[in-house]
């Protein structure tokens, strides 16, 4: 897992000082798009091609915290959540969710997540819960 | 000592609510106990008594979310289902940040409910099992004399006989013997065991 | 006074009657006679003048020119100077020097000739005529810093006087519209009719009373000003009207602000409206959440018990009855909100303000709820009706209920306070009472046991977008005290006892018509 993460340029190309690292999982869509376009002003953030990719990526020590953006379409996010509550037992995981679904917000909760944020109405509680997991 | 019987506990001010749901759970073949309030709940719960909480989110008084925090302070582990009338993801996300079992929105259907509180009583069961171990092994590491700990702490870390000796400046036939006494309080039948008992004890980071 | 071939003693009598100053002198230039005006003209006593050259009253300049004058005409019989006016600066004996408009003519028959001078106080003259002009020219002042436009016009309506306000107005200057007619030349085409008929019915009027209308005028780049108008009738002596003066004032700006005004106020009722929607959906869905879970509950409950062998009979009519009874709560909410959302439009009824009061009693208590509050009601079991619009009434209450539990400290404090308590008490607690006054009108309060209002904020709490909430638009409270005021009542606060706020407004009492 961590230790073969090998080939995260943030690692090894001597920025690892301010390097803080975001993980975005979630099928490509609007939503994604928007969620990736709040987070350019932090530090770093990947959007690893694949689930696998991104757990793996998850385990390097500049990654600040898993935003999972949108639905999975290779897996249900509760179970990517899970997967990756136990790969990764202290690192946040911040899961976005239509607004209102207070079942989707609480079955992600159960399965491990850091906190929910619904989206819309606003992008602001997911800059908040970010910039606190960076710090 | 025998287990004592699980009991349902249910609270929320709403006379019809609390009735209705006395009746569902008594209809599961399920020992319920109803109140009408979180103040008169605290009044009268032993923390010994298993089972689990089934919590209106906004009453008079003292919140079911101020209850819960309650309960955490007084160390109390009942799992909580949280029931209301108009929750939102906020409300359900602090719910769950301060270890609620679950959250559930009224109405609900009949199976919705008693899967949950069939989960929360499982998960209650658990939740003493694993107390009692920590609270066996904490009995057993209290009986440690320091240089034993020290010992102990050093052998789950994965260390040798002879880097133990080294690190604490005493002889390996020292540390072998210490090593045995702490295999013996501890009733530790391998060093693997030794190790699993020592994570079960130590606080989640 | 005489002088040896000077004038006769009735000559001289009749110069010191006249007003202008009048020297007599030969052509030698000496002076023979003097009068009195010509005395307090220069200084000198008559006595002290005649025989003396005329010399003695010119500037230094006008001496050679003098001589030369006299010289010429003796010799040549040509005259620069006889029979007409011009100014001369001449001297006072005291040395200062003065303009006078002087006049010479030579006396008939008078041989040696004589030559008479009439020397006219110049100074006296220009000052009459500098005051004319001043007083024109304050006139001129008067109109032109006037803040209003000035206009008038003849009888035929064409402009014959405008000030620099109208003309700013018009964005014309006055070549462009002196003798034009005033309708034509500068009011909006809609507004001629409006326009011709005031200037027609001031015409006809015999009042001096001013009169009043408002139309557009349309200025040279074609952009219309709306002008509130004051006009009289100017008359001469014989009180017949010779056209009209007007005084406009331009209220465009101000329409302009009191329609934005107008609906700005519209918009904070539209949000305070949605606000408290908002606000209200939590209670309201709970409230209504709360029966129907009950409901499918015991429905539930029925069907696992009825499935077991040895069914308890009356546990289960008991539930049943409960479904029943439960069903109605949920309709009676659903009555009650919709009673309250219903009637958009404004109407005033006479009515029972403790029903008004009963009628939002139950979502006024589910945001009790909310705020873990509890909700008491005070009404006088006797009052006089009130003539309200019940809707806006209740609004008003919410808003008011609304803010006191608001007001009675945080989550924390209520925590705090709630565990000192026994089971049964809600830690805050918010009271709708009723009573009638002395004078037999209807006193509404909402009072609460929170921190009260401070001084500064009690000055404050009814402007618009103040607020002491961290969340708060600052409308609720203005826009309640608009509605109250509407009721020609006034919403107040005072201190209530024995501590938090009270807020209060009173109702007049609906007087019954007698049959």
């Amino acid at each position: 897992m961590a230790g073969s993460n090998d080939n995260d340029g943030a690692a090894h190309d001597g920025t690892t000082q301010r390097a803080r690292i975001i993980v975005v999982a979630g099928q490509s869509s609007q939503r994604t798009r928007e969620v990736l376009n709040t987070l350019r002003g932090f530090t770093h953030v990947i959007w690893p091609p694949s689930l696998a990719a991104a757990l793996e990526q998850t385990g390097s020590k500049d990654v600040a915290c898993l935003v999972i953006a949108d639905d999975l379409h290779e897996e249900p996010v509760d179970e990517f959540l899970q997967e990756a509550r136990e790969l990764h037992r202290n690192l946040p995981i911040f899961v976005i969710t239509d607004p209102d679904d207070v079942a989707e917000a609480v079955s992600a909760m159960r399965h491990g997540a850091t906190a929910v944020i619904e989206i819309p109405p606003s992008y602001a509680a997911l800059r908040e819960e970010v910039a606190r997991a960076i710090r | 000592m025998k287990d004592l019987p699980q009991i349902v506990y249910v609270v929320d001010d709403d006379d019809a609510v609390r009735d209705s749901l006395r009746l569902l759970l008594k209809s599961a073949g399920l020992a319920c106990e109803v109140h009408s309030s979180a103040q008169e709940f605290l009044a009268t719960y032993d923390a010994a008594q298993p089972g689990c909480l089934v919590l209106d989110v906004r009453m008079p008084g003292m919140s079911g979310l101020e209850m819960q925090q309650e309960l955490n302070l007084r160390g109390a582990t009942l799992p909580v289902i949280f029931i209301t009338g108009h929750g939102d993801i906020p409300m359900a996300v602090e719910a769950m940040q301060h270890g609620a079992f679950d959250f559930l929105q009224k109405p609900f259907r009949d199976q919705e409910l008693l899967d949950r509180v069939q989960r929360a009583l499982v998960r209650d069961t658990e939740n003493r099992v694993r107390l009692r171990h920590t609270d066996r092994i904490k009995e057993r590491l209290a009986t440690l004399s320091p240089r034993e700990r020290e010992v102990l702490d050093l052998v789950t870390q994965g260390k040798a006989n002879k880097m133990v000796a080294g690190d604490l400046g005493v002889s390996q036939r020292t540390v072998e013997i210490h090593r045995a006494h702490v295999m013996q309080k501890m009733e530790a039948g391998s060093l693997a065991e030794l190790v699993r008992m020592m994570m079960a004890v130590s606080p989640r980071p | 006074m005489r002088h040896m071939g000077g004038p006769t003693s009735d000559v001289l009598a009749l110069l010191d009657a006249t007003f202008d100053a009048v020297v007599i002198m030969d052509d030698r230039g000496r002076i023979t006679a003097f009068n009195r005006s010509a005395e307090e003209m220069f200084g000198y006593r008559a006595a002290d003048a005649i025989g003396r050259n005329v010399n003695m009253l010119m500037t230094s300049a006008d001496r050679m020119a003098h001589d030369d004058h006299v010289r010429r005409y003796l010799v040549g019989g040509e005259s620069h100077i006889l029979g007409k006016g011009r100014d001369v600066r001449v001297r006072h004996r005291d040395g200062s020097e003065f303009s006078v408009f002087l006049s010479v003519g030579r006396i008939p028959n008078s041989n040696p000739p004589q030559f008479v001078g009439y020397l006219h106080d110049n100074s006296l003259r220009r000052k009459a005529l500098a005051t004319l002009e001043h007083e024109r020219q304050l006139n001129r002042l008067y109109l032109d810093l006037a803040q209003v436009m000035l206009v008038a016009t003849n009888r035929a309506g064409a402009v014959q006087l405008v000030n620099q306000r109208a003309l700013r107005v018009l964005r014309v200057d006055d070549a462009q519209i002196i003798d034009c007619n005033w309708v034509d030349a500068c009011v909006a085409p809609e507004d001629r009719g409006i326009a011709r008929n005031a200037f027609r019915a001031l015409l006809m009027s015999g009042s001096d009373e001013p009169q009043s209308c408002e139309y557009h005028v349309r200025a040279s780049d074609g952009e219309d000003r709306f002008i509130t108008w004051r006009g009289v009738a100017l008359r001469d002596v014989n009180n017949v009207a010779t056209g009209v003066m007007l005084s406009g004032e331009d209220i465009t700006d101000q329409r302009r602000a009191e329609t934005e005004a107008h609906r700005a106020l519209e918009r904070m009722n539209n949000v305070s409206r949605l606000a408290t929607m908002g606000e209200m959906a939590a209670g309201i869905s709970h409230e209504l959440n709360q029966p129907l879970a009950a409901i499918a509950n015991y429905a539930q409950a029925c069907g696992r018990l009825l499935r077991m062998p040895g069914a308890d009979v009356p546990e289960i009519s008991g539930a049943l009855e409960q479904i029943a009874g439960q069903a109605l709560r949920a309709g009676e909410i659903i009555r009650r909100i919709r009673s309250l959302v219903r009637n958009e439009d404004v109407r005033r009824e006479s009515q029972d303000i403790n029903e008004l009061i009963r009628e939002v009693h139950t979502l006024l208590a589910s945001d009790a709820r909310v705020h873990d509050g509890r909700l008491e009601l005070d009404l006088a079991p006797v009052l006089p009706k009130v003539t309200v619009d019940g809707v806006q009434i209740q609004q008003v209450l919410m808003n008011l209920v609304h803010n006191a539990f608001e007001a009675q400290g945080t989550d924390a404090a209520r925590l705090e306070v709630a565990r000192n308590l026994d089971g049964s008490g809600a830690a805050f607690e918010v009271r709708i009472a009723t009573r009638p006054t002395d004078a037999g009108d209807v006193e509404v309060s909402v009072s609460d046991l929170g921190p009260g209002l401070a001084g500064e904020v009690e000055q404050k709490i009814f402007e618009p977008f103040f607020t002491t909430k961290p969340t708060g638009t600052g409308l609720g409270l203005a826009i309640s005290r608009s509605i109250i005021k509407a009721h020609e009542a006034r919403l107040g606060y005072r201190a209530n006892q024995p501590r938090g706020a009270c807020f209060y407004f009173v109702l007049p009492a609906h007087m019954e018509m007698p049959r």
